[in-house]
């Protein structure tokens, strides 16, 4: 064992399996024999009754074994739960109507995927189209088909939300004006769909799953409850290796249900591997949300209010976790700005769209898009620049810890100094003198800089989400609260230690950061450190918060891992003093031996501590029984339920952003690039460089995309337009920013062991709206507005259009 | 006439001859999943876009998930499980797990595989913009391509 303390972050241990042909992805499991396979029928229409399904034709194919349709679905299942006053009857299929294009509506099992697909095409349904509607707005009105026809309305939730005194600081404002915001509904388009293996074994009446299914755990309560089984009977198995998510397969658990109640009508395991169009028709996406925003402020920048109507397009169903959408970022809704008074009109509507959920930055980059727009505005009106409005309103680090008037608690930060750093790297100031009407106009491109702010919230708490329900319906006899993970180490009999991870990683490196951790605090080599990867519900400690999402393995996640490793130095602590027969205080651990402070020569090495657990139980005195085998949990403390007042801290630790995007718009093409892009994090303590800028690189590409490029599009009547990669155009290599700096601040959280905060999301948050901001720099001068996302060649020029028609001459 | 349902395929994969009666509408990608055994071959698209499911033919990149198992009858395949077997191979291995040139991992064999038939294939000097055009053809949603610009530029630079 080599026997010095690492300082140099281990390269990727993921990527050394994936190398040594070892990897482990859904697709390729067979962990049961008989295994059959899965194809799902699904509707055509957006919005239609299932009048009849006739499977003969299908099981009189050779090979065909089973077809799952609603009947079954009813009976042996119940609608998931969802927090929200007035939810749809949400089942894995569609019973007697279909509400999107691509909804389940029969499941066929066969021996192989071919036959499967064959007999899914010779399955006939019977619809009746029925009027459909895919616009939040024209969802709420009157007149718009109804989904759910019990609620006669569409408007799943409708909650009021008020902080601070909004009529005063209004009615006393300098300047207040108002803009409609619309941010587009895209996905995170993970590479490797959704898959699952699932096994009905009904003597036990238990349910096993394999599936690339990475939490919140909260997610399995849910999928429980609608397949009638208990949580115990429920066992899920997550493979060490998953091809992304980004929040995407959060969603997973009602195509588990699905393939559970499959597996059930087939009596034996099903596997499904989703291909493409469903993954992009039917998984899951971010939400879109039009939004309404009203902005009260000082003639000299300071702003002093806002008004928020939130319209979110939640599709066919609410499903869990929405409406997180509405509500994750309670803590923060304010950014990064010291403002006390704000007014929320939260709506969930429901249309006849796929279900969304969470996607690469849950909320956030839907709830600041209109905010640091209309930043750029009120600057504009007041002759002033954007960044000097931001830097004049943010929080100052001696505010901090800041106490957000939603409740959030913003643990650590210097935000105006990321800011500046984000503006000299970027040289935003030149850069500032030499775009939009100020570009030369020999130049073949318009010129735009912009930039964007962002609080970066990591560690969801269990408990926000109940601010859905008024503070009169929560129930005071279920105060859901908290973060919380658990990490277990071992010692094997030569000295050998094994981490077993709880976190159900999907590509963040979390097993080469683990090993890193650990041998940090034992002071040996990452690589003799073993970590097992996936997850097992049957055999790992979980609660329902586990899980990796909301970018909460660096503050929640591995303090879990240091909380055990300090449980397992203490171990070795009190071992080597019991076999020294020495005091424990006068030992300490150095490069994985422990050494008497009194005696250099006195000492025992990991590797003789080991022995001696493991070999000499029989003499061992109780406290070191054991002394092996080690749990840490980590909580995060500060975390609240919802108040009276609305208020919640929703957040374990809050991280920072800061971002300058430089954009070319080419003057015939209307061609953007992004030339430019800089970004600058504070999100403490950085666990692993090159993962840290990793996730940074990657937040940024799914920025990207959501400014320019990808946007799931329906026609008015339902249809979905966006099935393949031609239609839903995702950035390769050559669509990416020429030059890309990333930096960071460190200002650790005293909220977290590892002193770290979230780095997963962040940039995905601001990029967009750095980017629109750059949009609007550079065109603002032809008179464009810049209000909606994406942001592409078409919609340029039909603004442009429409102005010239209005103005011939000229400019 | 009952149109033709299987056919054996007579193929080499990875050096190694491979007879299998398939079906004749099995794609080269589940031929090769699952007859051979070769799972670095990944589906992404099942479109021939994303790159992940990328193969050497007679040592040229294709998209196997848009061939045939029948089309590779009497020629050379080479997935990420041969490609390992060279030295070069081995570098581009060595170099994408040090400069964290993954995340996820679902698109990598793609990568190496076209990054591995430029380095073979492209006569002296491999410009920036001959990089840029091979990995371009892949789809990678984790590294924001950064790092694996990176580890292929060192590759390049190294290139033996």
């Amino acid at each position: 064992m080599s026997q010095h303390s690492p300082t140099t972050a281990p390269p990727s241990t993921e990527g050394r399996r994936l190398f040594d042909l070892q990897a482990q992805y859904i697709a390729d499991l067979t962990p049961l024999p008989n295994l059959a396979q899965a194809a799902v029928v699904r509707s055509p229409y957006a919005h239609a009754r299932i009048r009849r399904i006739d499977t003969r034709a299908a099981l009189a194919l050779p090979g065909v074994i089973s077809v799952l349709t609603g009947r079954e679905v009813q009976e042996w299942s119940r609608p998931f739960a969802v927090a929200a006053e007035r939810p749809g009857r949400y089942y894995s299929c569609a019973l007697d109507k279909a509400r999107y294009v691509g909804e389940p509506v029969a499941v066929v099992v066969a021996t192989n995927r071919y036959i499967a697909e064959d007999a899914r095409d010779a399955i006939e349904v019977e619809y009746e189209p029925l009027p459909a509607v895919v616009d939040v707005e024209a969802a709420m009105q009157p007149s718009a088909p109804i989904l759910h026809e019990e609620l006669e309305t569409n408007v799943a939730i409708d909650r009021q939300l008020t902080y601070g005194d909004v009529a005063a600081v209004f009615s006393a404002a300098d300047i207040v004006f108002s803009q409609r915001y619309v941010f587009p509904r895209y996905q995170s388009f993970p590479l490797e769909t959704y898959g699952i293996i699932a096994s009905w074994n009904p003597s036990a009446s238990q349910v096993s799953f394999w599936a690339n299914f990475h939490g919140p755990y909260s997610m399995l309560a849910v999928l429980a409850g609608a397949l009638r089984v208990p949580l115990s009977k429920l066992r899920v198995v997550t493979p060490p290796d998953v091809g992304g998510s980004f929040g995407n397969k959060i969603a997973l658990y009602p195509y588990m249900a699905l393939m559970a109640l499959a597996s059930r009508k087939a009596g034996r395991p099903v596997k499904w591997i989703e291909d493409r169009l469903e993954s992009l028709s039917a998984s899951s996406t971010g939400t879109d949300r039009v939004t309404e925003l009203e902005v009260a402020a000082r003639g000299d920048g300071q702003l002093l209010g806002l008004k928020m109507r939130l319209m979110d397009n939640v599709g066919a169903y609410i499903r869990a976790p929405e409406p997180g959408c509405l509500f994750r970022p309670i803590g923060n809704f304010m950014n990064a700005y010291k403002i006390e008074h704000l007014e929320v009109n939260a709506l969930a509507v429901m249309t006849n769209v796929c279900p969304s959920g969470p996607n690469r930055g849950y909320a956030c980059q839907q709830h600041y898009f209109p905010i640091e727009r209309a930043i750029d505005e009120l600057a504009l009106k007041l002759g002033k620049d954007p960044a000097t409005v931001r830097l004049q309103n943010l929080i100052q680090p001696q505010d901090i810890p800041y106490r957000t008037v939603t409740g959030g608690l913003y643990d650590s930060g210097d935000y105006p100094r990321a800011t500046q750093r984000a503006l000299e790297l970027s040289q935003y100031w030149q850069l500032r003198q030499s775009t939009g009407a100020a570009a030369p106009s020999d130049s073949s491109v318009w010129r735009g800089v912009g930039m964007a702010v962002a609080i970066d919230p990591s560690g969801s708490n269990m408990g926000y989400i109940d601010v859905s329900k008024k503070a009169t319906q929560r129930r005071p006899n279920l105060v859901r609260v908290g973060s919380a993970q658990t990490t277990r180490i071992y010692l094997d009999a030569t000295g050998g230690i094994i981490v077993e991870l709880e976190t159900a990683a999907h590509g963040q490196g979390q097993e080469t950061t683990a090993a890193f951790i650990v041998a940090q605090a034992l002071g040996i080599a990452p690589a003799d450190v073993t970590v097992i990867a996936g997850m097992d519900t049957g055999s790992r400690p979980w609660s329902v918060s586990s899980g990796s999402y909301s970018s909460r393995f660096g503050a929640v996640g591995a303090s879990s891992i240091v909380a055990a490793a300090r449980r397992l130095q203490e171990n070795l602590l009190q071992a080597a003093a019991y076999f020294l027969d020495s005091d424990a205080s006068r030992l300490r651990l150095r490069a994985g031996r422990i050494v008497s402070l009194d005696d250099a020569q006195i000492g025992l090495s990991l590797k003789d501590i080991a022995a001696r657990l493991h070999w000499s139980t029989g003499t061992l005195p109780p406290h070191l029984e054991t002394a092996t085998q080690v749990a840490g949990t980590f909580v995060a403390s500060a975390l609240d339920y919802p108040n009276e007042r609305d208020q919640v801290n929703s957040s374990a630790v809050y991280a920072f952003t800061a971002d300058v995007a430089v954009v070319e718009i080419d003057k015939e093409t209307l061609d953007i690039r992004v030339t430019t892009y800089v970004t600058v994090h504070d999100a403490g303590n950085i666990l692993h460089p090159q993962i840290a800028r990793g996730q940074f690189a990657g937040g940024l590409l799914h920025g990207l995309a959501g400014a320019l490029y990808e946007e799931l599009r329906y026609t008015e009547t339902g249809d979905f337009l966006t099935g393949t990669l031609m239609d839903y155009l995702c950035p390769t290599l050559n669509e990416m920013p020429g030059s890309i700096v990333m930096d960071h601040i460190v200002l650790p959280t005293p909220q977290a062991l590892t002193g770290a905060k979230g780095v997963g999301e962040s940039t995905a948050q601001t990029a967009p709206i750095a980017i629109a901001n750059a949009v609007a720099d550079a065109v603002r001068h032809l008179g464009l507005e810049i209000t909606e996302l994406p942001l592409t060649p078409d919609k340029l020029w039909q603004q442009l259009g429409a102005r010239l028609e209005r103005e011939p001459a000229g400019t | 006439m009952r149109p033709q349902r299987r056919t054996i395929v007579t193929t080499e994969v990875n050096g190694a001859p491979v007879e299998a009666l398939v079906d004749v509408r099995t794609t080269l990608a589940d031929f090769l999943r699952e007859e051979v055994g070769c799972t670095s071959v990944h589906l992404g698209c099942e479109h021939g876009v994303c790159g992940a499911c990328t193969v050497l033919l007679n040592g040229l990149p294709v998209r196997s998930c848009l061939r045939l198992a029948a089309q590779a009858a009497g020629h050379e395949i080479t997935t990420l499980e041969g490609v390992m077997q060279t030295e070069r191979g081995k570098t581009i291995g060595q170099v994408f797990v040090e400069q964290f040139a993954m995340q996820c991992g679902f698109c990598t064999a793609g990568f190496a595989l076209s990054l591995y038939h430029l380095l073979e294939r492209a006569p002296e000097p491999v410009t920036d913009q001959d990089i840029h055009e091979t990995l371009g053809g892949h789809i990678c949603r984790c590294t924001g391509y950064v790092s694996i610009v990176e580890a292929a530029k060192r590759l390049r630079d190294h290139r033996g």
